[in-house]
């Protein structure tokens, strides 16, 4: 039986994490119990003692994968819950990695859209350590670009 | 005059994220810096932003 390990991550928007799994080809599932989550699964079935908010049922990873739980801690942020067997198996800090990658392009087009943020445009660059960096811009909003000692000034 | 731009740079090892503030200046830098701040680990600014600064005869006397 292969333990369960907690992974600290920078995440706090649940559904920016859910749209981030789905772009790099996980199929999340919420739990039923929001609160303190729902327990995952061993690969034989069996039910640990682990709990999690959002989780990847091990059937929609490999045919010998335990499931992996996305768990809030008491700060609001998520910890990943994967088992040993799936952090070396594909599941490892490579994809964490891809996994933080995403949820940072999710929540920042979600965040600047809900400030106003309009044109944007996405570009992949490879960066000197040959990770390839995604670039987004976008144009701020008029407000946020107005000098502030015209800002509210009426003659 | 530049249009204003900002550029969200997500580091491809997903340590973290970098802002690029192009045409903008002054107090409006500081207001687009505040939104990126519930986004979580932000690792540096790749461009310093960019402050009105004092015409150079200014400067000379603020140096005596």
């Amino acid at each position: 039986m292969s333990k369960f390990d907690d992974y600290e991550t920078k995440m706090d928007d649940r559904d920016c994490l859910v749209d981030a799994l789905r772009g790099i080809g996980c199929k999340p599932v919420l739990a039923n119990n929001q609160v303190e989550g729902d327990h995952l699964y061993g690969y034989t079935g069996d039910r640990r003692a682990e709990r999690a908010q959002v989780v990847l049922p091990r059937k929609t990873l490999t045919s010998a994968s335990n499931d992996i739980g996305f768990h809030r801690g008491p700060d609001g942020m998520f910890a990943a819950v994967i088992s040993e067997f799936d952090s070396q198996s594909g599941f490892g800090a490579e994809w964490r990695a891809k996994l933080d990658k995403m949820y940072l392009e999710k929540k920042g087009i979600k965040d600047l859209t809900a400030q106003g943020y309009t044109n944007f445009e996405r570009t992949e660059v490879k960066n000197a350590n040959g990770f390839v960096d995604v670039h987004i811009s976008a144009t701020p909003p008029a407000a946020r670009v107005q000098p502030a000692a015209q800002v509210g000034f009426q003659r | 005059m530049q249009k204003p731009k900002v550029t969200l740079i997500i580091h491809g090892d997903g340590s973290g994220f970098s802002v690029d503030v192009e045409g903008v200046k002054g107090s409006a830098c500081q207001r687009i810096q505040k939104d990126f701040e519930g986004m979580g680990v932000r690792v540096d600014e790749r461009k310093k932003p960019e402050f009105f600064e004092a015409p150079p005869a200014v400067q000379n006397l603020a140096r005596r």
